[in-house]
């Protein structure tokens, strides 16, 4: 063992600096060769079809998703049939205009919901509600809980 | 040609690729170098240099000759190299295997090493330091830059620089007071 050795002394630093690896014959040549080929090979690449195929990706993309959601709708369609209760309390179901929409597949749930909303809105009607239509509505709509809760507050 | 003259070369229309081409021929062998001492293997260091100069290719048109053409590529090749590196190490960690083992056996059985004993113990010592200290290691002691060119390159202060050469130049001091 030597313990005396230091790699800055120029002897050794002369030493330890040459190069101890050795490449392949003629490889300088040759990687010069291959980077050409690589960056000539990019350069083509970069044509019409190389800067329109993403964007041709991302829309068939959007499409498939589109066409996947419409068919899972048309497969598991909602209720066709469905009727609203008018001021008087009879059922009413939804004709003329109006079908076309109900037969759009997805689009008749999100008609559905909106036609129910502005029905629902206490904000649209002038109607009195009277105490058994609240009770009425109350049962089909508060659970027990909270129920039993309004119990204990009063 | 001088880097300036290849860049204005380049940036006339229709010469692009000669000029790269007489970047990539004046470039390349000292590059090659700098990144084998870094990762050793001839192969691995093939694959790096490659890249290095697809990238450089791409991002050339927007280079702002802020800083010397060689100091730019020698910033790419190092920056490729130390990723090539992190990445064997996280790989090698994946695979429960002795990275540090991984690396001394590399050199053990490359079959483009051919120094004698004292240089292979001196090499497998820079081995041991961590990708950016050996980064700044070699390039201090075999390439001799100086540290204001070094700190360009890895983006890092001249005063850490030297710290981190005085830190990887005593563990290789005592490696190579206990194995030679």
């Amino acid at each position: 063992m030597r313990t005396n050795f230091n790699i800055e002394e120029p002897a050794n630093k002369k030493h330890l600096q040459e190069n101890p690896y050795k490449v392949p014959n003629g490889y300088f040549n040759s990687v010069r060769v291959d980077i050409s080929d690589k960056i000539s090979a990019q350069t083509q690449k970069t044509g019409f079809w190389t800067v329109a195929k993403p964007q041709l990706g991302l829309v068939s993309l959007f499409a498939f998703v589109f066409l996947f959601a419409y068919t899972i709708f048309h497969i598991f369609p909602t209720d066709s049939n469905f009727s609203l209760r008018d001021k008087s309390g009879s059922a009413t179901t939804i004709i003329g205009s109006n079908i076309e929409y109900v037969e759009e597949g997805f689009l008749k749930s999100t008609f559905v919901d909106f036609f129910y909303s502005s029905i629902d809105s206490l904000t649209t009607t002038n109607e009195q509600i009277t105490e058994d239509e609240l009770i009425d509505y109350l049962s089909e709509n508060v659970d027990l809980i909270t129920l039993s809760y309004l119990d204990v507050q009063d | 040609m001088d880097d300036k003259d290849l860049l204005a070369l380049f940036r006339e229309k229709g010469k692009e690729n000669y000029a790269f081409n007489l970047i990539v021929e004046k470039h390349s062998e000292r590059l090659y170098w700098h990144i084998r001492k870094l990762v050793t293997s001839h192969e691995d260091t093939n694959d790096i240099l490659q890249n290095t100069f697809i990238k450089a290719w791409g991002a050339l048109p927007k280079f702002r000759e802020e800083s010397r053409l060689f100091t730019w590529l020698y910033r790419i090749a190092t920056n490729e190299s130390l990723t090539f590196l992190k990445r064997s190490k996280l790989r090698s960690f994946l695979s429960l295997s002795d990275y540090s083992k991984q690396v001394e056996n590399q050199l053990e059985a490359d079959p483009w090493f051919d120094g004698d004993n004292t240089q292979r113990v001196f090499r497998k010592a820079i081995m041991t330091l961590p990708p950016k200290q050996r980064a700044v290691f070699n390039m201090r002691y075999y390439d001799e830059l100086k540290y204001e060119e070094i700190s360009e390159i890895l983006n890092t202060s001249v005063g850490a620089l030297k710290a981190s050469y005085h830190h990887a130049f005593k563990k290789i001091q005592e490696i190579l007071k206990e194995s030679i």
